[in-house]
């Protein structure tokens, strides 16, 4: 399998050596503006597109108990598929970045700790996250459910977009 | 910058950071001088890596995430649009109750299949606004029904966030200005009980402003352990500016609500005593599962806390009070 990791933002490093400028510039520029009266910011994170701020309800398909349940849900900004397992990060919209491997031995692929919008995930699902093998589609959300019971492993629910 | 997560691969710590300095600098040149020294100097709080699962290698890391920025700079607004408008005293509520309550008019769109299968009763719509008044009660709103639609539409019935199905149905359906509360109930899926749009928003994009809900969560609905009516109030509160008690994990500012303690997680059933946070601002307490803006079962939350009532108040007042 591919070892690719797959950066969301591949030019965010040439913009490093500008944040003094633009901080100095900021300072100068913009207390005033802070002072005055300005139009309510357009749709926050939550409200966007890509991010529902809502309530989720676990899938039936989830072993866990509910008590030993958590989630993290948003945009899968890290995935790397490696012989053994798939590393995630996760950043989620909780403003927190979360990052997650599923082991796989023996198997090619993490599918078995997969869900596709709570359903089963099949080979053939690839297709509907993946651009490429190892590489996901831009903006690719999931829902990592996470039990704290010590032996039942996590899932990954894809959440490609739908229209 | 990014060496409390020196435990993680150095390419799942790249990622994040430079993703971060991007967004900040469209936050720099958007003029944001508060923010600046910020992003200059976030330091986690919670440098701990919890492993939630040794088998499943869940690591937690405090990376200093770029919706923080976004966060924060949503809060700024806030607070001088809520000063702006009480300062102005001009823009008063669509009306309150004998106990100076603001009274907010709703519409419930209840949505069905093509047969007309599916719907809310009757009286599920009237308990949902029991409960919606019961929750609320004492924290400064009440709820009125104004008007109920019924839409037989096997696309909107399904309606899933973000698609053209949800454009359709809230740009035919949508009642009222910014001060009133339009519920959408149909048969969501992709395991979303429901969700809601921010009072920020509603300046951008109007027709989208509103709350959305599994039928089946309703009173009296098959949604069991989520067919108390709760989440049409976890809703509400979003509608009313409440973040999730999880809001920014251990760190940061969290929920922007001083009374509710951090959380690192989502809950779900009602795991008492649950206490996620060990480190960071707000770690005080055991985690607020009680909270209507937790994501524990129904009967298990039950409250909201004084400081989430001064924030919808205010949010209120900023946003949604006779826009």
């Amino acid at each position: 399998m591919p070892n690719t990791y797959r950066q969301q933002q591949p030019k965010g490093r040439l913009v490093r050596p500008f944040v003094f400028a633009f901080f100095t510039a900021g300072l100068l520029g913009c207390t005033a503006m802070a002072a005055q009266d300005s139009p309510p910011p357009e749709a926050s994170v939550q409200a966007d597109a890509s991010a529902p701020s809502g309530r989720l309800r676990p899938s039936p398909q989830l072993a866990c108990d509910r008590n030993n349940l958590t989630s993290y849900s948003g945009v899968v900004s890290g995935y790397r598929v490696d012989p053994d397992n798939t590393h995630f990060e996760i950043s989620t919209d909780e403003d927190t970045v979360e990052a997650l491997a599923v082991d796989h031995d023996g198997q090619a692929d993490g599918r078995a700790h997969y869900l596709l919008w709570g359903a089963p995930f099949t080979a053939a699902d690839f297709a509907q996250i993946e651009k490429s093998p190892g590489v996901l589609i831009d903006g690719m959300r999931a829902v990592a459910w996470v039990c704290d019971d010590g032996k039942t492993p996590p899932v990954i629910d894809w959440q490609p977009k739908r229209d | 910058m990014a060496s409390y997560c020196s435990l993680l691969p150095n390419f799942l710590i790249d990622l994040g950071v430079f993703t971060s300095m991007r967004i900040k600098l469209l936050t720099i040149a958007l003029g944001c001088a508060l923010v600046l020294p910020m992003s200059a100097t976030a330091t986690p709080v919670d440098s701990g890596i919890s492993n939630a699962n040794g088998n499943a290698k869940f690591l937690r890391c405090g990376t200093d995430n770029p919706s923080d920025m976004d966060a924060l700079l949503r809060e700024e607004n806030f607070v001088r649009t809520l000063m702006g408008n009480q300062a102005a005293k001009g823009s008063g509520t669509v009306g309150t109750n004998a106990v100076g309550d603001t009274v907010i008019n709703v519409y419930f769109h209840n949505i069905t299949n093509s047969s007309g299968a599916g719907g809310a009763t009757g009286a599920m719509i009237t308990a949902q606004m029991n409960v919606l008044n019961a929750a609320y009660n004492g924290k400064g709103f009440q709820f009125t029904l104004a008007g109920t639609t019924t839409t037989a539409n096997n696309t909107w019935y399904t309606v899933g966030y973000g698609t053209a199905a949800e454009t359709q149905m809230k740009s035919a359906l949508r009642q009222g200005s910014a001060d009133d509360l339009n519920i959408y109930s149909a048969n969501i899926g992709g395991g979303l009980l429901g969700w809601a749009t921010f009072p920020s928003s509603y300046a951008s994009n109007p027709l989208k402003d509103g709350v959305v809900v599994l039928t089946a969560s309703l009173p009296g609905g098959t949604a069991a352990p989520y067919n108390l009516g709760d989440t049409g109030t976890h809703e509400v509160g979003h509608w009313l500016g409440l973040y999730h008690t999880f809001q920014g994990g251990c760190n940061g500012s969290g929920d922007y609500v001083s009374d509710t303690p951090a959380e690192k997680s989502a809950a779900y059933g009602c795991p008492t005593g649950r206490d996620t946070c060990k480190s960071g601002p707000n770690k005080a307490g055991l985690d607020p599962i009680t909270n209507f803006m937790d994501y524990t079962d129904d009967q298990c939350m039950y409250q909201f806390s004084a400081g989430q009532a001064t924030r919808t108040k205010d949010m209120w007042t900023a946003y949604r009070a006779g826009k």
